[in-house]
């Protein structure tokens, strides 16, 4: 596969510390398109070493608004269920630019290790200095040894290594949209994480085709007036929640968007330091950057300070739990309590829908209605979305708001992108192979 | 016909600059290439040499580490009929002066027009642009592209105009205006000036920037301006050009035997043995890489001997590794001389480490100078022995200059 793509899957066996590549066929993206149309087909071809799979959409890390995702597939241990979820921030694209497009983790490791995934090189390093440590400790271990501050991980904390139901899969020193208890998963293999980092380049097929087309798509996104908005809060406003931003607009320090998405859904707080600072901050941990709605609300909903649910949300990243099994399934009320409260969360957190998505999402349209009416169809409509979305690798929220990105244009621009035929039918059938 | 053997020196004191001649080389089809560094031009390795090319750098730093021995046997090779390709700070090395270590280098009678008694004081703008040369001072009124004209001692009935960019290289005055072979004739859009235009036009305008001067079978060629530079094609032309005209073909044709012998003493890697080399060596490069890509970011820079060196010039060592992997990939069979896969893996593997390790001091405001010094030796162990493997493993068995006039003539 010349375009669009590494052409690489890796395929590493932690029982053995064997680390294999393979060619990424061309005729599999013509049959699965990307992103989740082939995690599922590798964790399918793979399923008898309870696998996890990474991957990268199809136009992941281009030009394409918006496309900054990659994927997570793997049977959770939450639900029982295959589920995929979503590689935010700049974690995403940095999988691909790392020089691989999927890559299937077999069996488990008979010591802690984590995965250096770098140019095209995949190393299985000693976890020894890390294992133990929080999520924030151990992404700033591996960003000094490496010596690059723009180094992207995918670790787990504690809470992984213990084996809580709700252990999360952080990006950097960040919360994930993962609900499906993906660390407890690589807690098992003995897994700590990935470290991703590679200097390459994405080879497209007709590459000024492209890029002028996304700029077009880009300048049609920008028309909408949604995008004066920035924040968790506003979403949470347009939800119909009322006196979040007032509630949250004393700790919020700024906002910030995952790669090349018009929207900024990100929010850092600023709990230990002035959050009307203009500079960069010169301390080691000034707050937290948000990213769940959800967790945020649940906090709020506690009746918790904006303040201390930062520091409850802080803690959750840093022990690696998902915060919004925390608020929901904890049953404590004040930080101190919440803080303690990690080692014995247990329940269900409900999964929508055919359970294959994560309800870090929104159920339904965002800023726009999308012409859409009455329960049932917003459901079948999310997700199908959310499929979309991870097949192509676009940010999910942004998913949720932005008309102007259609099935239609997708297709369009992967098919400028690879020189491939990539038709609305194949696409139905790789959201059916999904859903199936 | 064997295609002209050269050797780019790589020893001590040079800058990046010799990678340039690489590429040129590589390009225009000249593979038999060698890389001596100071030892071995120092213990009688460049007399079977075509051309030696002296690239950019540190001129002290590069006659100090040649030393007498070095002199002598630059000497000796250009006498007997060898052909010296100086470029910048290699183009300063044979001029004469009374400087030590300098002055075990008298070759050629030409005299260098940036040059000045005084301190040049105020009108010069930064640290980069003046610096002592003995009791005088070598300052550099500009930076980046000239024009340039030959003269018609290099061809009477064409004269042409190129340009090439000056990093500190000299403006010249021959012994004898003949040796002149292109002037600088102009300033271009890309010209960064570090003194008034005066006092560039003065130093610079009408003098020597090419120079050719001849030593009984043999010449030197002096280039102020990087000709080499890979952005500047006509002037990468003119050096290939004039080693074609010196060298014909080559001095010292090497026999089928010999080569046959050569090529029975050498190591041959393969299948999975290969895989893990190329493997290693993508490993470290590609650690070493995203260090480097992240020391850019910060404000820093090292002075060596009389050269300041940036991150940058890092990059560009790993930038020649780096591209040439895959076609080393595409070969079945990996050619190279035994010890030389230890060399490089050890030396690989050192320069992540090091480079690590001055990431951490500078983020800790620590003195890195010391480590930067170990980093570009390093740096030079490496490539010497990448290319060695690269060139030996691309075009050993086979000459494509010969091929390649073979097919021209057929």
């Amino acid at each position: 596969m010349e375009y669009l793509s590494t052409d690489k899957i890796l395929i590493i066996d932690l029982s053995t510390a064997e680390v294999e590549e393979e060619e990424l066929d061309e005729s599999l993206v013509e049959e699965k398109i990307g992103g989740i149309g082939i995690t599922k087909y590798l964790y399918n071809k793979y399923v008898d070493d309870d696998p996890i799979v990474i991957g990268t959409g199809l136009l992941t890390g281009t030009t394409y608004p918006a496309s900054a995702a990659g994927q997570i597939t793997a049977k959770s241990p939450v639900t029982g269920k295959v589920c995929h979820c979503p590689v935010i921030y700049k974690t995403g694209v940095e999988i691909k630019y790392s020089g691989f497009d999927y890559i299937v983790v077999k069996g488990s490791s008979p010591s802690p290790v984590y995965l250096w995934i770098h140019d095209g090189v995949a190393d299985i390093s000693d976890a020894a200095d890390v294992w133990g440590k929080d999520v924030w400790e151990s992404t700033d271990e591996l960003r000094k040894f490496v010596g690059d501050d723009l180094l992207q991980t995918m670790m787990i904390g504690p809470a992984g290594e213990n084996g809580s139901d709700y252990a999360q899969v952080c990006y950097n020193h960040w919360n994930s949209p993962d609900r499906f208890g993906f660390g407890k998963l690589f807690g098992a293999k003995n897994l700590k994480g990935f470290a991703f980092r590679g200097m390459g380049l994405i080879e497209v097929a007709e590459p000024e085709d492209y890029v002028e087309r996304s700029l077009e798509i880009l300048k049609e996104v920008k028309e909408n007036s949604f995008l004066e908005k920035k924040g968790l809060a506003q979403i949470l406003t347009a939800l119909g929640e009322e006196g979040v931003e007032e509630w949250i607009e004393p700790v919020t320090h700024r906002h910030s968007a995952d790669y090349f998405t018009p929207y900024a859904s990100n929010t850092a707080l600023f709990l230990d330091e002035d959050p009307g600072l203009l500079e960069e901050s010169k301390k080691d941990e000034p707050g937290v950057l948000v990213s769940d709605i959800y967790a945020l609300l649940g906090f709020k909903n506690l009746g918790l300070s904006a303040d201390d649910a930062g520091r409850a949300l802080k803690a959750c990243a840093k022990y690696g739990i998902d915060p919004f099994a925390v608020a929901e399934l904890g049953g404590k009320t004040t930080l101190e309590e919440i803080k303690g409260s990690f080692d014995s969360i247990s329940g269900e957190v409900a999964i929508p829908a055919r359970g294959l998505f994560t309800p870090w999402c929104p159920t339904g349209p965002l800023f726009n209605d999308f012409g859409l009416e009455g329960e049932d169809e917003i459901m079948a409509w999310w997700e199908r979305r959310q499929a979309i979305s991870m097949i192509f690798g676009i940010q999910p929220l942004f998913a949720l708001m932005c008309p102007e990105l259609t099935e239609e244009n997708m297709l369009e621009l992967a098919s400028l992108g690879t020189d491939l035929e990539l038709t609305q039918e194949t696409l139905d059938a790789v959201i059916d192979y999904i859903f199936g | 016909m064997n295609s002209p053997k050269i050797g780019l020196y790589a020893g001590s004191g040079t800058s990046h600059s010799w990678l340039w001649f690489v590429d040129l080389f590589e390009k225009a089809g000249f593979y038999n290439l060698a890389f001596p560094d100071e030892f071995c031009v120092q213990n009688d390795g460049i007399k079977d040499l075509d051309v030696l090319v002296v690239s950019g750098g540190d001129t002290f730093a590069v006659a100090y580490s040649l030393g007498e021995a070095g002199g002598l046997n630059i000497k000796s090779f250009v006498e007997q009929g060898g052909v010296y390709i100086g470029s910048c700070a290699g183009a300063y090395l044979p001029m004469k002066s009374s400087q030590k270590p300098l002055d075990l280098f008298n070759f050629v009678d030409v005299k260098i027009t940036n040059l000045s008694k005084l301190f040049p004081g105020e009108e010069i703008q930064t640290c980069k642009s003046c610096a002592a040369y003995g009791h005088d001072f070598v300052f550099h009124p500009v930076r980046e592209a000239l024009a340039l004209k030959t003269t018609s001692f290099l061809n009477a009935d064409k004269r042409f105009e190129f340009d090439a960019p000056l990093y500190g290289g000299p403006g010249m005055k021959a012994h004898d205006p003949s040796w002149v072979l292109a002037n600088y004739t102009g300033f271009t859009p890309k010209t960064v000036f570090f003194t008034s235009h005066e006092i560039a036009d003065k130093t610079l305008m009408g003098n020597g920037a090419v120079v050719r001067v001849p030593l009984k079978k043999g010449c030197f060629y002096l280039l102020g301006p990087h000709l080499e530079h890979p952005k500047f094609k006509q002037a990468n032309q003119f050096i290939i050009d004039a080693v074609i005209r010196e060298t014909g073909m080559a001095r010292n044709p090497v026999e089928l035997e010999n080569k046959k012998e050569r090529y029975a003493a050498k190591e041959k890697l393969s299948g999975k043995k290969a895989k893990e080399l190329l493997l290693c060596i993508r490993r470290e490069l590609s650690n070493s890489r995203i260090v480097t890509g992240s020391l850019e970011f910060l404000p820093v820079q090292w002075l060596i001997g009389q050269k300041v060196y940036e991150p940058q010039k890092i990059r560009v060592y790993l930038e020649s590794m780096w591209k040439r992997l895959r076609f080393l990939g595409k070969k079945k069979v990996l050619i190279l001389d035994p010890g030389l896969s230890e060399r490089i893996i050890h030396a690989s593997s050192q320069i992540t480490i090091e480079l690590r390790r001055i990431k951490q001091q500078i983020d800790e405001n620590l003195d890195s100078l010391k480590t930067a010094i170990i980093i570009f030796d390093l740096l030079h162990i490496l490539s010497i022995s990448f290319f060695e493997l690269y060139f030996g493993t691309m075009f050993n068995g086979m000459d494509p200059y010969h091929e390649r006039l073979k097919s021209k003539t057929s």
